[in-house]
């Protein structure tokens, strides 16, 4: 393995302590990672753009503020590149949300948490690979190219985040952006084996990131390991004041939270739900690591969510009706792809979005526009806004009981590409795990938890009361002091 | 939903600004009916118990200006725009909504 | 022959003069070059989103307190989902079921306005037609200043019964909305913008029949033409047999007549669900309580206090203070002045409604403006309490102050229009006269009382009009 190799290899918290020791320049580093991505990008199609310009800029930058006094006092992540999903805005630099509908955009502004990772000396190294707007569980709904799993480049990374899990998992970057909304970071993060956080709604900031189910979606980080993403929250929580929904609780990075006891903690398990929906490498995997936390004096608990089967229907009105509404300021007019057939305004609407849209996006439009359409609306989305409230009450009630819930991320391993694309259902199926969580607005991480016997990655998911990330930290902390599916590298 | 049809899509169509081409539409039919019957299963749960949560209020922002586009900036994306407006291509306008 | 009782009902869109926009920082003001207060918010792009300006909030509170509506602790933004390119989200934030005031009501010569609510929502940008001389390749151009723009609607009953009822109507809500500041009431530059929903029906009938609604009237006088106008085209329709459908109209400002807007292929179904971006607006008491503490004095209780203090009739006060400007600009005055008797006060009144507020009309101008200043009035009437000029000459000093853009006492020097008050220099004229008028004296005395006015006349004649009558009267009085 070249010295190149090597400090690809390498997870953030390492390389900030190489950087501040200057055994290695952020402007190094980034060439590094710039080359890694440049060997497999073509094969794994992780990345829809490299912003090398921006990204020698941002490393440039870091390595004068490194240069200077008190070095030490930057954030960790000062010189880290760091990969941002094609759905958040980067000013100056081509944001498509993996759309042919924005196939020229060029934004003017940066999502706010953009403008965080550069105001620490963060490196903007490209723009990663999604399913279009976010909506889908495998990125082969990307207009531009599917993202291949490195584990197994037959296989999907997993989406609506593939590209970024990809980018990661390949060691493209140290980190990278994602975004969640029904299980769009943890999901991929599970089946590229790497850790995945979806925040607490209301943690990040959205100002900025092109909004798929507003009431959902979180920004969050997809790293090796759980310091990394711990780092990553603490830069990207940071204040904002044009998001409305941001609660402004910004994350502070502490050791202690990676370091603190799990000893005596109750971890809570909802037997019947999983086992009605795991196959069977995952289950076993599963209880693999409910053992090894028993093992580590965490109290395990059965725990029932009676509202959680209802919660892929549930999610699959709400999201879509969001997400219809959300999806009308691409008209045609102000900065989308316009039509060429122009003959009324009608047309200019219908024909630039059927042209631009892929065929999720419009279903999901589609399926939206119906649940919200008068006298369809009170049988489908006000009986969803119900039913979410019971599902939140849920939560609430198995949190009196328990520190944290476990499930596994997914209910299987990495499906072969195209293997669920014939029929919607089949891939509205691939979330059933990770659909509560963002109805209920909860924190929930997805950490590897190891290989199927195809080698195939898969992950355990933890979730925790709102805004208690932090226990996701010692938890995830814990189980990778024990276990080193977190260093384990694909080959290309 | 036993009876939704291929014009019950088209008007969703409609609302929504797509178009569906005709040799798809019954491809497309069958999915969206495929999905009803998913999200139709929530007609199962009981909403009688819900207790209200409480709500977290609005923060409102106080009224002060910031900075506003550069004017080629807000058009740098626009097709064909004349600067400073956005356009629509000349034909026959539809008013607009009621 | 049957009379056709019309019902009218009105939505009126005020712009909130704030600072900025109602979700977005931006410039709320008039003019402007186009599109050039405007951001990813305002411009619905990617990832653009809203946060409510507290200004707005608190301006639409008092204008419910003022419009005696019932302000909700609780409300909540909707979006109305339709496609339009001044819509740039495609669509608009408003409030639909759970709107910030109910209920209120207006009093009006015609009869009390109640009113349904008044609701919080931003206003759309503005669509142009292509100049010629610009691109030909352009139909239409989209500027979106105005998006974002916070307005308040407020929605009457179907109460009002007559065009005049509903001019009447919109004039005192103006009013009270200029008085409390919350909105500047231009209707040329669409600040203040009413649509009316028309119905009539047979004398008799006590079921409302279908209503038409007209949009975007944007002056008191097109709203009294369009209902006019639709009163009758509508009882005519039903008169010859024929029905009125459900439709939007436009008023043509040429024609004076209302014309349908092209109906579109599908009504519009608007979708509205809560805005997920916003969580609900939550105004505790103590909120609302502090606003309605810090109300501006309203017109109606403004006049009744002149009424009260000033001893002037209604008509009179009425005329002070349909304009806030003008009512301060008599108690401006009237402190300059300084005076407390009430016939003092009403010769002030008198001055400002006869003759500065027709100058104020013929010359376009503003009160706050105008070269007859507080101030300068108050010198014009004492000059005239002291006998310096004469009462006549006020209406010409006031022309002259406009005129010249100078102080009164300085004209009046100029114009040597001082009045001739020197009791001595008046005797001495008044003696002559007498003396070489022996005539028309003996004539007097023996009782012709009409020849009194002959030697006023003389009087003035020799003194070419500048003799202080009242003086002169006295004098004659005393020496005839």
């Amino acid at each position: 393995m070249s010295a190149n190799q090597a400090i690809t290899h390498v997870p953030a918290h390492e390389l900030s302590k190489k950087l501040v020791s200057k055994e290695i320049s952020s402007v190094e580093l980034t060439r590094a990672f710039l080359d890694s991505i440049q060997s497999s990008n073509d094969a794994l199609g992780s990345f829809l753009h490299v912003s090398s310009e921006a990204a020698l800029e941002d490393a440039r930058h870091a390595d004068q503020l490194l240069g200077q006094k008190g070095a030490k006092d930057l954030h960790p992540l000062c010189g880290i590149p760091i990969g941002i999903k094609d759905i958040i805005c980067t000013q100056d630099i081509p944001t498509t949300g993996a759309s042919r509908i924005l196939k020229d955009f060029i934004p003017p502004y940066d999502a706010t948490v953009v403008a965080h990772i550069r105001s620490i000396g963060g490196v903007r190294i490209g723009k990663t690979n999604c399913d279009e707007f976010a909506m889908g569980s495998s990125n082969e709904n990307s207009a531009y190219r599917p993202c291949h799993n490195p584990w197994n480049v037959q296989h999907v990374p997993g989406g609506s985040s593939g590209g970024s899990a990809a980018a990661v998992s390949a060691r493209q970057t140290p980190i990278s952006l994602g975004t969640d909304t029904g299980g769009s970071i943890r999901q991929p993060a599970a089946l590229c084996g790497i850790v995945g956080l979806k925040p607490t709604y209301g943690r990040v900031s959205r100002f900025g990131s092109m909004a798929f189910a507003s009431s959902l979606d979180q920004i969050g980080p997809m790293t090796h390991c759980t310091q990394d993403a711990a780092l990553a929250l603490d830069a990207i929580s940071r204040p904002c004041s044009k998001d409305a929904t941001y609660q402004h609780k910004p994350y502070c990075y502490n050791p202690d939270h990676l370091s603190a006891s799990i000893k005596g903690q109750t971890l809570g398990v909802p037997w019947t739900f999983i086992q009605g929906y795991a196959n069977e490498d995952v289950l076993e995997n599963f209880k693999k690591q409910i053992d090894f936390y028993a093992s580590q004096g965490v109290t395990i608990k059965t725990i029932e969510l009676p509202h959680q089967r209802f919660a892929s229907a549930c999610y699959y009105i709400l999201a879509p009706a969001e997400a219809s509404s959300n999806l009308l300021r691409y008209d045609g007019i102000r900065y989308t792809h316009q039509t060429k057939d122009k003959e009324s305004l009608e047309a200019i609407f219908v024909n630039s979005r059927t042209e631009g849209f892929g065929l999720e996006v419009q279903r999901r439009i589609l399926l939206g526009t119906f649940v919200l359409s008068a006298g369809y609306f009170d049988a489908y989305y006000t009986k969803a806004r119900k039913v979410r409230a019971l599902i939140r009450q849920d939560f609430d009630q198995a949190f009196e009981d328990v520190d944290i819930i476990a499930t596994p991320t997914t209910p299987t391993q990495a499906f072969a590409l195209g293997a669920k694309t014939k029929n919607p259902m089949d891939m509205y199926h691939a979330d059933i795990f990770t659909v509560a969580t963002p109805l209920a607005g909860n924190p929930a991480i997805s950490i590897p938890s190891g290989f199927t016997d195809k080698s195939l990655p898969l992950g355990l998911q933890l979730t925790a009361k709102h805004f208690d990330e932090a226990r996701l930290f010692a938890f995830g902390s814990a189980h990778e002091q024990a276990f080193d599916h977190h260093q384990k590298v694909p080959v290309i | 939903m036993p009876d939704f049809t291929k014009d019950d899509l088209q008007k969703v169509a409609q609302l929504s600004k797509l178009r569906l081409i005709d040799q798809d539409i019954e491809q497309r039919l069958k999915e969206f009916k495929d999905v009803l019957s998913h999200i139709d299963t929530l007609s199962q749960a009981d909403v009688s118990q819900i207790q209200n949560p409480s709500i977290a209020g609005l923060t409102l922002n106080p009224d002060q200006p910031h900075q506003s586009f550069q004017i080629n900036k807000a058009l740098d994306n626009a097709t064909d725009p004349q600067p400073p407006f956005f356009t629509i291509p000349k034909f026959m306008t539809s008013k607009g909504p009621a | 022959m049957t009379t056709f009782i019309p019902t009218i009902g009105l939505e009126v869109h005020a712009q909130l003069s704030s600072n900025t926009k109602l979700f977005c920082r931006c410039i709320n003001a008039f003019g402007g070059q186009p599109n050039h207060h405007t951001c990813p918010v305002c411009l619905g792009m990617p990832g653009g989103l809203p946060t409510l300006n507290e200004k707005a909030v608190t301006f639409a509170v008092r204008a419910g307190l003022a419009l005696g509506c019932d302000i909700q602790n609780t409300s909540v933004f909707s979006r109305k989902n339709y496609f339009y390119p001044d819509l740039p989200k495609g669509y608009q934030i408003s409030q639909f079921d759970k709107p910030v005031c109910l209920g209120g009501g207006i009093e009006t010569e015609h009869g009390f306005v109640e009113l349904t609510r008044i609701h919080i929502e931003e206003d759309a940008g503005k669509l142009l037609h292509a100049d010629s001389a610009l691109n030909k390749s352009a139909g239409s151009l989209v500027d979106l200043n105005r998006a974002g723009v916070p307005l308040i609607e407020i929605v009457t009953e179907p109460v009002i019964q007559s065009a005049e009822h509903a001019v009447a109507f919109l004039k005192k809500l103006r009013s009270i909305l200029r008085y409390i500041e919350v909105c500047d009431g231009n209707m040329e530059e669409g600040s203040l913008r009413c649509d009316a929903n028309i119905s009539v029906r047979p004398a008799g009938e006590t079921q409302l029949r279908q209503r038409v609604e007209v949009k975007n009237i944007n002056s008191f006088r097109f709203v009294h033409k369009a209902i006019d106008y639709e009163i009758h085209r509508q009882s005519e329709t039903y008169k010859q047999g024929g029905n009125i459908e459900q439709e939007t109209r436009l008023f043509n400002t040429d024609k004076m007549t209302t014309k349908t807007m092209r109906s579109k292929e599908n009504a519009n179904d608007y979708r509205y669900f809560p805005e997920p971006d916003l969580a609900p607006l939550i105004l505790e008491s103590a909120f609302i309580e502090d606003i309605r503490s810090e109300m501006p004095e309203l017109p109606e209780a403004r006049k009744q206090r002149y009424v009260q203090t000033y001893q002037l009739s209604e008509y009179d006060a009425g005329v002070l203070t349909a304009e806030k400007e003008t009512a301060d600009y008599f108690e401006k005055t009237l402190a300059a002045y300084n005076v407390s008797a009430p016939e003092k006060i009403k010769k002030l009144s008198n001055l400002i409604t006869s003759e500065v507020l027709r100058l104020l009309k013929e010359n376009h101008s503003k009160i706050q403006d105008i070269a007859i200043t507080p101030q300068r009035l108050a010198t014009t009437l004492s000059m005239i309490d002291q006998g310096t000029i004469s009462g006549k000459m006020a209406k010409e000093l006031l022309e002259e102050i406009i005129k010249t853009n100078n102080d009164p006492q300085d004209i009046v020097e100029a114009k040597g229009w001082k009045q001739e008050s020197d009791p001595e220099a008046l005797k001495k004229i008044v003696l002559e006269i007498i003396e070489n008028n022996p005539g028309q004296r003996e004539q007097y005395l023996k009782g012709k009382d009409k020849l009194f006015g002959f030697f006023v006349g003389q009087v003035m004649k020799a003194t070419q009009g500048k003799a202080n009558p009242a003086m002169v009267n006295e004098l004659i009085k005393k020496l005839l």
